[in-house]
């Protein structure tokens, strides 16, 4: 995991520094968008296996996880072909129908888990879970 | 519609590739908030079940109590209190008028009556506490009560302890005492086997104590089907003691089906082999 960081930023980094800045980065955001999939993945198998996290879906980290997949599973293609495509009208009017709304449904997302409170853990069946909601 | 403006080939892509990757993503939030459902309904279940477990053991317990209190009970007042009345009987006042000879006589009966409930009393304490177990351990425990086994000519009882240099903590060799002697009583009552064999190991910090009968004896599903239902006092017992030691209870018939097993396993991290 480390070494995906290590890579990416490096890409990243990179990037920045040598790309025209006249067009949409393609590349790099898409990366950033599977590199956000890879760990948000792997984190909700993480926590779907240790036995302490039961009511997963009661903790705002799992929200925000979920919203952050769901925006980066979304706008992969959107990115990917922006760079390309932006200039074409219809391609625009696609790109922002999917980047708007997902972003409207990312932050919405946010929102709730910003508003959920982290209940105090109990210890349950010999483990220490979140209370029930 | 903007779907129906779509003309080049990239957009059908984009598309099809966004909607896919959302389903994708969906799907696995969906799988994951399922399991977890489905891992809190387990747990919950197991919690219950481990609720209800509990709840047998601790009856079963305080029943076996119960019991132990009434046979003491019964033992002090029907044994006991008889023969004190009855001593008391010989040293009445009226000892004083009579002659000396019935005096002596009547002291002499009083003593022996005396001495019957100090021997009562000892029966009843050492039922409580073997001192044999108190005092030389639990080889020798186990020594003598299969010696007083055999003695009936019955069943063949014998022991072999292999790693038992060292004495455990009294509380531990009093808990596998007891589960020995209930296995045996139960193995008395019901198998009708000609002998009982018991060993004794210690490997990987586990204490192992294995008993083999050749009666009609019982497995581990029979031994939990018994433990969930009302019947089985004794084996509920020997569960709670079990649990107290930390240790596990196996019951198994060997292959060739000729004797039965069972093996208790207590996990002792600090016995020394080389004392």
């Amino acid at each position: 995991m480390w070494g995906i960081t290590a890579v990416v930023g490096a890409y990243l980094v990179f990037f920045l520094i040598t790309a025209p800045h006249d067009a949409f980065d393609s590349i790099p955001t898409g990366i950033t968008s599977l590199t956000l999939l890879i760990y948000s993945i792997f984190y909700l198998f993480e926590r779907m296996n240790d036995p302490s996290s039961l009511y997963l879906f009661s903790s705002p980290v799992f929200w925000i996880v979920v919203a952050i997949i769901i925006y980066s599973a979304g706008t992969f293609f959107p990115f990917i072909y922006a760079k390309n495509n932006m200039e074409e009208a219809d391609f625009k009017k696609i790109y922002d129908l999917i980047h708007d709304t997902l972003y409207i449904v990312k932050n919405v997302i946010f929102s709730f888990a910003i508003m959920i409170k982290t209940k105090p853990e109990r210890k349950y069946a010999g483990k220490t879970i979140s209370k029930k909601r | 519609m903007i779907l129906l403006q779509v003309q080049s080939t990239t957009q059908p892509i984009l598309l099809f590739g966004t909607m896919g990757m959302l389903a994708l993503a969906i799907g696995l939030i969906v799988f994951i908030i399922f399991h977890q459902r489905r891992v809190i309904r387990y747990q919950s279940q197991l919690q219950e079940m481990e609720e209800e477990q509990q709840k047998i053991l601790l009856n079963a317990s305080i029943r076996w109590q119960e019991e132990e209190r009434q046979r003491i009970a019964a033992d002090l007042h029907d044994d006991a209190g008889p023969l004190l009345a009855t001593a008391r009987l010989y040293l009445n006042e009226n000892l004083v008028h009579q002659d000396i000879n019935t005096q002596l006589q009547s002291i002499y009966n009083a003593k022996q009556i005396i001495d019957d409930t100090i021997q009562l009393i000892r029966n009843i304490s050492h039922s409580l506490m073997p001192p044999t177990l108190k005092n030389f351990g639990l080889e020798s425990a186990v020594n003598d009560l299969f010696q007083k086994i055999s003695g009936s000519g019955v069943v063949n009882a014998s022991s072999r302890f292999h790693d038992y240099r060292q004495r455990l903590r009294p509380e531990q060799e009093l808990l596998i005492f007891r589960v020995i002697q209930e296995l045996v009583n139960n193995i008395l009552k019901h198998s009708g086997s000609s002998f009982i064999h018991v060993t004794q190991n210690y490997n990987e910090d586990k204490f192992f104590i294995r008993l083999h009968h050749d009666g009609r004896g019982i497995t581990q599903a029979d031994f939990e089907r018994l433990n969930k239902s009302a019947l089985g006092l004794g084996l509920k017992n020997i569960q709670s003691r079990a649990k107290v030691l930390q240790a596990k209870i196996e019951f198994e018939r060997d292959p060739s089906e000729t004797y039965f097993k069972v093996t208790l396993e207590v996990p002792i991290e600090d016995y020394e082999m080389s004392n």
